[in-house]
């Protein structure tokens, strides 16, 4: 009893460190990547301000489970079950375990180390320098019809705290129908995060969200980022740097919730229920949603709508297919097959800037090589590992390069007016639906050009093809469009 | 991620279907070829005699009589006489510096494993172990020669705590001769890679000791010193000169990457 008066005794003198709170509320490190002294954290620690676990734990399960399994472990820092990627310190007398697939986001987590959140209060002020009815957004553009109504469905439903999904074809405007739904949150003195798969897609939204919200400090976080403001209330961010966050954020917005790391990786799903407070509304955003979301739109179980035309009114550009026999023989004999070759001729006559997408890094390398042997311009490829990709993009953008030739790092968020786009090996099973539907999305963006060719080099048509092809027709005819 | 896939870059190794690996348990981890393809092993008939650099490129006129001139250099320093030669596997290029990185201050040690046979290779070829060696050795009528003791370099303990592991200690322990710590820390020097050329090559401050209660085991054994990188061979000369104190035969060393 008198052991227990004492400790509350403590408590009550003892204040947390302002400095710590603003530093560890709602995020989550390691123990020792605090930068205080040990004493003042292990004093936090002791009185319950700072929660730790640890970094690696067991899974429980029964006996029997046990006796015909290897024993299984869970990440608490990203979420990681699968036993592969768990590997054993080697060192002599050493007994820990530490996660492979969280390793290079902030350091290795071993079993013995020691996760740190904050479970005190929340710093009591929240930056929030303006009104209740201030005016933050300044964006000036006007939103169509189509976009008017989706973004009341989506305020409303956000607003209400349930979750929403916007299925709009590429090239809709989504993030514009974003920003009313943004300004009522950050209004309400809500946490909003925007994330998205790609640091090409935070670096290329920031300055068009630091125009259109002006007052509202911004936080861009991706590996390198050198755009981090503490505490802003509005942050984009890549999705896997959410997994520094606990119970943070009261809205997300999901991005391109299809997009490759994060239908592929259980830690993505992790990391947002992880960084979101619970029952946050979670906003998806996606022109090919997965087949769980799919599902559930279908059956009515999550709010959503659908944006089946672009904002200029024009329909999205149909692929066609072109046969071209079999494409890998013909790079590695060094010729280009003949109905690709004409094509390409065709269109530098025309002057029109081609993007054409490979299914693979050395691909890329020898068909730029071929490109440029034959004399079509100027070519360039890039690939994930080009460490100049970015100068590259933005030769194309500004056209000092006629041709690009790209794996698939570039089917999303790039948008350069009166592109075309050729698909080379497009029966290679790196393309799927998804990823045809986005490639076909990047022609026709702009008013000026509303269409363009969008051709796949195949040989032999695969299912994937033509699902994408009925995918486009299906988004078309809904938008009303009549099929010629 | 099984061992099916890349230890680096995660992608499948795309391994061809053999009667050893139908009848092994588990395929041992490793690269794929792709990752593989893009380090540069060290060519051991093109080596320097000294440091184990390779010398393919290397101009002529910095070499002579197989050593290159960093070595010839070296052996106007009085810190020469207690170090032989260093073995090494691979070249330090900006893919090693990536998987190195990797292996080193991320702390995925298992990246190691990925070199295992390639090291224990390069060992048995050090210590005339391998095959060729001892065919060598039954054609001249020798003894085989006792192999040498493994001393691991040590880390100091505050960076142990950091990294949680030793590299030089796992990669000893790969191999199968005997691993003795005789090697100490005194802890608190700053680490060699941030450190100039100048500053490194300076033997002043040697931040090893002599465990005592090893030095009788010592004497007049082959030590083979074991660590993950040469780079101006100065860490390795201050062990040794630590080590000569106990009177060994030779002192020579083996790292795994020469940069």
């Amino acid at each position: 009893m008198i052991v227990h008066e004492k400790v509350q005794e403590q408590t009550d003198f003892f204040s947390p460190n302002p400095d710590i709170q603003q530093f560890l509320f709602g995020k989550e490190y390691r123990l020792e990547d605090l930068p205080f002294s040990k004493a003042i954290v292990r004093e936090h620690i002791a009185h319950g301000f700072i929660k730790v676990k640890p970094g690696i734990e067991p899974v429980r399960c029964g006996v029997f489970t046990r006796f015909i399994t290897q024993k299984k472990w869970h990440c608490n820092r990203c979420g990681n079950e699968d036993p592969r990627a768990f590997a054993r310190c080697r060192m002599k007398g050493c007994d820990c375990v530490y996660c492979r697939h969280c390793l290079n986001m902030g350091g290795v987590i071993r079993s013995y180390g020691q996760l740190a959140s904050w479970a005190g209060p929340e710093p009591a002020a929240r930056i929030q320098p303006w009104g209740h009815d201030a005016k933050l957004c300044a964006w000036q553009g006007s939103l169509s019809a189509q976009q008017r109504s989706a973004s009341e469905k989506l305020d409303q439903a956000l607003t209400a705290g349930r979750s929403f999904l916007i299925w709009a074809v590429a090239g809709a405007g989504k993030t514009e129908l974003l920003f009313p739904a943004i300004e009522h949150a950050l209004l309400a003195g809500k946490r909003v995060a925007l994330a998205t798969p790609r640091t090409d897609v935070v670096k290329e939204l920031l300055p068009r969200f630091r125009a259109a919200f002006p007052p509202v400090p911004i936080s861009a976080l991706y590996g390198g980022s050198e755009e981090k403001v503490p505490g802003a209330p509005l942050v984009l961010a890549t999705t896997h740097q959410l997994i520094h966050f606990v119970a943070y954020f009261d809205l997300i917005f999901i991005d391109e919730v299809d997009a490759f790391p994060f239908h592929t990786d259980p830690m993505l799903p992790f990391a947002v229920e992880k960084s979101t407070r619970s029952n946050a509304p979670i906003a998806y955003l996606t022109a090919t949603p997965p087949n769980n979301l799919c599902t559930a739109f279908a059956r009515g179980k999550i709010d959503g709508v659908r944006i089946p035309g672009r904002y200029h009114g024009f329909p999205l550009p149909t692929p066609e297919f072109r046969w071209i026999g079999n494409w890998r023989t013909a790079l590695h004999k060094q010729f280009l097959p003949h109905a690709f070759k004409k094509w390409v001729a065709e269109k530098m006559r025309a002057k029109v800037q081609l993007f054409l997408f490979v299914p693979s890094l050395a691909i890329v390398h020898a068909l730029t090589e071929l490109l440029q042997r034959e004399g079509f311009g100027r070519v360039a490829g890039v690939h994930s590992e080009d460490p100049d990709r970015h100068a590259k993009v933005a030769y194309f953008r500004q056209g000092k390069l006629d041709i690009l030739v790209t794996t698939t790092i570039l089917e999303r968020g790039v948008t350069v007016p009166g592109v075309e786009v050729g698909v080379f090996g497009a029966d290679d099973s790196i393309f799927d639906e998804r990823a045809l539907v986005q490639i076909a999305g990047r022609v026709g963006r702009s008013a000026n050009q509303p269409s363009g060719d969008v051709l796949f080099f195949h040989n032999g048509r695969t299912l994937q093809m033509l699902k994408a092809r009925q995918h486009i027709e299906m988004m078309n005819q809904e938008a009303g469009h009549v099929r010629e | 991620m099984s061992e099916n896939n890349c230890l680096y870059c995660r992608k499948d190794r795309h391994l061809a279907l053999t009667f050893a690996r139908l009848l092994a348990p588990s395929d041992p981890p490793g690269f794929c070829s792709e990752c593989q393809s893009k380090f540069a092993p060290i060519d051991p008939e093109m080596r320097c005699l000294g440091c184990g650099r390779d010398r393919r490129g290397l101009d002529p006129e910095f070499c002579r009589d197989g050593y290159c001139s960093d070595c010839l250099l070296w052996r106007q320093s009085p810190a020469d006489k207690y170090f032989g030669h260093n073995e090494a596997l691979f070249s330090y290029n900006d893919w090693m510096k990536e998987v190195f990185t990797a292996f080193k201050f991320h702390g995925d040690e298992r990246l190691a494993e990925g070199f295992r046979a390639e090291w224990r290779a390069v060992y048995a070829r050090s210590i005339g172990s391998s095959w060729r060696g001892r065919w060598e050795n039954f054609l001249n009528n020798k003894q085989r020669a006792e192999p040498p003791l493994l001393l691991p370099i040590p880390v100091s303990t505050q960076r142990l705590e950091e990294r949680g592991f030793n590299q030089s200690e796992l990669l000893a322990a790969m191999l199968d001769g005997e691993v003795i710590p005789a090697l100490l820390h005194d802890g608190q020097n700053r680490k060699q890679s941030k450190k100039r050329k100048l500053e490194r090559m300076n033997m002043t401050d040697n931040p090893f000791r002599l465990n005592p209660n090893y030095a009788a085991r010592l004497s007049g054994k082959r030590l083979l010193i074991i660590d993950d990188i040469y780079t101006t061979g100065a860490t390795l000369r201050k062990a040794a000169a630590v080590l000569a104190a106990a009177e060994p035969e030779c002192v020579d060393s083996l790292t795994l990457i020469h940069g």
